[in-house]
């Protein structure tokens, strides 16, 4: 199975990877069924098991909340090779997600990087805007960028979070000398606080043609909402990265893949294409049933790569389906009080992602 | 139609289309919010000489033809409500009802009583109770108001006390639910111009902060409802010398006694929980139930869901935001995870009770879901709601006579502004101290005149 899955990643996304996909997904189902017992809960709990399921789409989406009540495990944690935590401010509010298979973690990383953010060039030198893996061994987001970085980082990259700081006059200096093409990449809100830093310098620069940027997350626990488009007009006038070299990433702890919303050098709508391994659905947020396609709805993602946790998980981010793949409206979290709720309209205008 | 109200002079007008209707919004700046509010005072000093009670009598006049349900103003009303509000037909006909009983001259003239002792204070010096000389009430001239944004009374129970006040009101309403204090101004305007000129209600958005500083130029007096970012935001707009009223969101929970687990109560649970979907800051967020009684918590959750079930027949439902639902869903699946049970409708996300054995206060997504916690004893919960009791609004409470002195003086210490049956939490009295304030007192200004 693992075999199948690692060639599943390597195949481009389309409808050719389809019956591998649902062969994989219920085959995984079965494994995780049996040998992972919340699981086995839940999905007793919504009358399914892998006798009454027949395709993939019926594969019971656990909500992700339940990765902050039981660690969602088919083998035991002391075997994981990393435990990956979400923010939050006490151990109770933070989702658990083991990695124990460091092998398809990395090929499903790095195939849809690859095609997203490098797809011209092997090498760039990233200036990573979040915390190495030692610093933050518990962050998905770090295992993702140090996997990154030792595949496709010209000998130079180098993080530029140390101990909770962000290390802007550094960040400025190696911006300012650097000849060779740069892939800056980090947390959206990173971003934002290098870009304050920046405007407040007054300092600006011209990056060797072929730079990028790549921000994920959104801006959880801060006052301080922009959208998306303004890192990207910034990062072009402050830096001049070209809009079409600036690309959302989206992806969270409980997944092992990501998406990306755009192939650097294209300048197509944004969208977030998944990956072979994956499948994203648009549920109705009151019944879970499949909305029509472009309707707003809680999206669900069935990952592959969560081999050893559970793939069919649904979230509490909002989106639509679009061709070849899915608008993200926004994450669901916070006050569920009229009058603070997020409305469509505010909705449509965030484009904001997280990853934790 | 207008989606505000503003009698006393002309303005330019945005068109902007809102649930399917076309609504006329104003185009503000700060030059034109000076000028209205000179003019709402100077409207406001004619209405400051008319007596009490015949404002008192205007109002009531008003709030008569709200109360029939014949009436086109009322039918009106409901007919744009049900577009605009996302709550159902029957909850409009609730809200308005239950509003609007509480505007009639009998019970504005019980608080005026309870709160000022005198009405006639209002209109003139009266000799003090105890001391010397003579005292009197004097509203302030402008009172500017930063109402919620729902379909409750409170937009609407704010401006009647400015009247009250004989003050000039002018007030912002929110741009998602204008509707109901503006067809409330405007129902006042055809019984009596003069009453209604003293008011504007407009609409414009948060980030126009020049617009909201503007507003408060000329106020005496400013009332804000709203989050504590809004406040926070708000606040910082209003000049220094004026006196401001806050009333910040805050929210509510019910205790059940074991010996009061009985249907009944659970049926009366369930119209706390389904009066305004739950949305009021006096809608419970939970139940802590007792247990090691006759019946169990885990009885009393059942209870109640069939309780919920056959109230969302009765009443239904609004409309759900998607975020909300979301966040029901991803509570209905991963609390069993954690040792709980979930009673759910049959579709939807209509009601739903979360029996949780963790007697952690929780928060709810609300739109009719409900948390309810099972304690060994009633003291336990006191130190469970320290951490929210800045935000505690009202207790419903179902205990015996004889152990309610064991638990309200605690409950009154730690925070709450309300103790009431369950089964009243949606429907409190007009005297209620709201947020554990006066509704008029705090608005006037005393003035002593020592005659020796």
């Amino acid at each position: 199975m693992r075999n199948k899955l690692l060639r599943l990643i390597q195949m481009k996304p389309g409808p050719a990877s389809d019956p591998l996909f649902n062969d994989l997904a219920l085959h995984l189902y079965r494994h995780q069924y049996r040998h992972n017992p919340p699981y086995r809960q839940f999905s007793d709990s919504r009358d399914q098991s892998p006798e009454t399921v027949k395709e993939w789409e019926a594969i019971p989406a656990i909500p992700v909340m339940a990765f902050k009540h039981k660690t969602l495990s088919c083998r035991p944690t002391h075997e994981a090779r990393h435990l990956f935590y979400s923010s939050g401010t006490t151990q109770e509010e933070k989702s658990c997600h083991p990695l124990y298979d460091i092998e398809i973690s990395k090929q499903a990383i790095l195939a849809h990087f690859k095609r997203h953010v490098l797809p011209e060039s092997e090498q760039i030198r990233f200036m990573i805007l979040t915390p190495s893996p030692e610093e933050a061994p518990n962050t998905s987001l770090s295992h993702m960028m140090e996997v990154v970085r030792k595949t496709f980082g010209t000998k130079r990259s180098a993080y530029f979070i140390e101990k909770g700081q962000l290390q802007s006059e550094r960040l400025i200096k190696e911006m300012s000398d650097t000849n060779e093409a740069v892939c800056l990449i980090g947390t959206s809100f990173s971003f934002v606080h290098f870009i304050d830093f920046c405007d407040q310098k007054k300092w600006a620069c011209t990056l060797p043609p072929g730079s990028r940027l790549m921000d994920t997350g959104g801006f959880k626990g801060s006052s301080r909402e922009v959208p998306q488009e303004w890192i990207y007009v910034k990062a072009q006038q402050n830096w001049g990265i070209p809009n079409e070299n600036c690309i959302n990433e989206y992806g969270m702890t409980e997944m092992t893949s990501q998406f990306y919303d755009r192939i650097v050098g294209e300048r197509a709508p944004r969208l977030f294409q998944p990956p072979s391994q994956v499948r994203t659905r648009v549920l109705s947020p009151e019944t879970l049933e499949p909305v029509t396609k472009g309707q707003i709805g809680l999206l669900a993602h069935t990952d592959l790569a969560n081999l050893d946790s559970v793939s069919s998980l649904l979230t509490e981010d909002l989106g639509r389906e679009v061709d070849r793949g899915f608008v993200l409206l926004g994450r669901t979290v916070g006050s569920g009080q009229k009058g603070c709720s997020i409305t469509v309209d505010e909705l449509l205008q965030r484009n904001i992602t997280f990853q934790d | 139609m207008k989606g505000y109200f503003l009698p006393i002079t002309s303005i330019t007008e945005k068109k902007k289309q809102h649930h399917g209707l076309l609504l006329e919004l104003p185009v503000l700046s700060p030059d034109k919010m000076i000028d209205i509010s000179d003019r709402l005072i100077r409207a406001g000093d004619k209405l400051a000489k008319e007596p009490i009670f015949k404002i008192l009598d205007w109002i009531d006049a008003a709030t008569q033809r709200w109360l029939d349900p014949k009436d086109p103003i009322r039918k009106e009303a409901e007919s744009l409500l049900l577009l605009t509000s996302g709550a159902s037909k029957e909850m409009i006909h609730f809200i308005l009802e239950d509003l609007f009983k509480n505007l009639t001259r009998p019970v504005l003239i019980q608080l005026l009583e309870e709160e000022l002792g005198d009405p006639a204070l209002c209109d003139q010096f009266r000799p003090k109770k105890k001391g010397l000389g003579f005292t009197r009430v004097i509203g302030p001239r402008l009172i500017t108001h930063i109402l919620p944004g729902n379909i409750s009374g409170t937009a609407v129970i704010s401006l009647v006390c400015g009247l009250l006040a004989k003050s000039a009101n002018l007030a912002k309403v929110s741009t998602e639910e204008p509707l109901l204090p503006v067809l409330f101004a405007r129902s006042l305007h055809q019984i009596r111009p003069e009453l209604a000129e003293s008011m504007a209600i407009l609409t414009w958005n948060n980030k126009e902060s020049h617009i909201t500083r503007a507003a408060f130029q000329k106020a005496d007096l400013a009332i804000l409802y709203g989050s504590d970012e809004t406040i926070a935001q708000v606040r910082e707009l209003i000049p220094p010398p004026t006196r401001t009223l806050f009333h910040g969101h805050k929210l509510s929970l019910g205790v059940i006694a074991r010996e009061s687990i009985q249907k009944e109560v659970a049926e009366r649970a369930a119209v706390d929980i389904t009066l305004y979907d739950q949305m009021g800051c006096l809608s419970p967020h939970l139940f802590y139930v007792e247990s090691l009684g006759n019946h169990t918590p885990l009885e009393f959750a059942q209870w109640l869901s069939q309780a919920l079930y056959a109230a969302s027949n009765r009443l239904p439902k609004g409309e759900t935001s998607p975020v909300i639902a979301a966040q029901i869903q991803q509570l209905r699946g991963s609390l069993p995870l954690r040792g709980g049970k979930v009673f759910s409708s049959p579709k939807g996300v209509d009601w739903t009770v979360l029996y949780d054995p963790d007697p952690r206060f929780s928060a709810s997504p609300l739109s009719r879901t409900i948390w309810v916690k099972p304690v060994h004893d009633l003291t336990e919960i006191i130190p469970h709601l320290e951490p929210i009791h800045t935000a505690l609004q009202a207790i419903g409470i179902a205990i015996p006579e004889d152990r309610k002195a064991e638990l309200i003086p605690a409950i009154s210490k730690i925070g709450a502004s309300r103790i009431c049956a369950i089964g009243k939490m949606q429907t409190p009295p007009m005297t209620w101290h709201h947020d554990g304030q006066f509704r008029l007192f705090n608005l006037f200004r005393f003035v002593d005149w020592e005659q020796h």
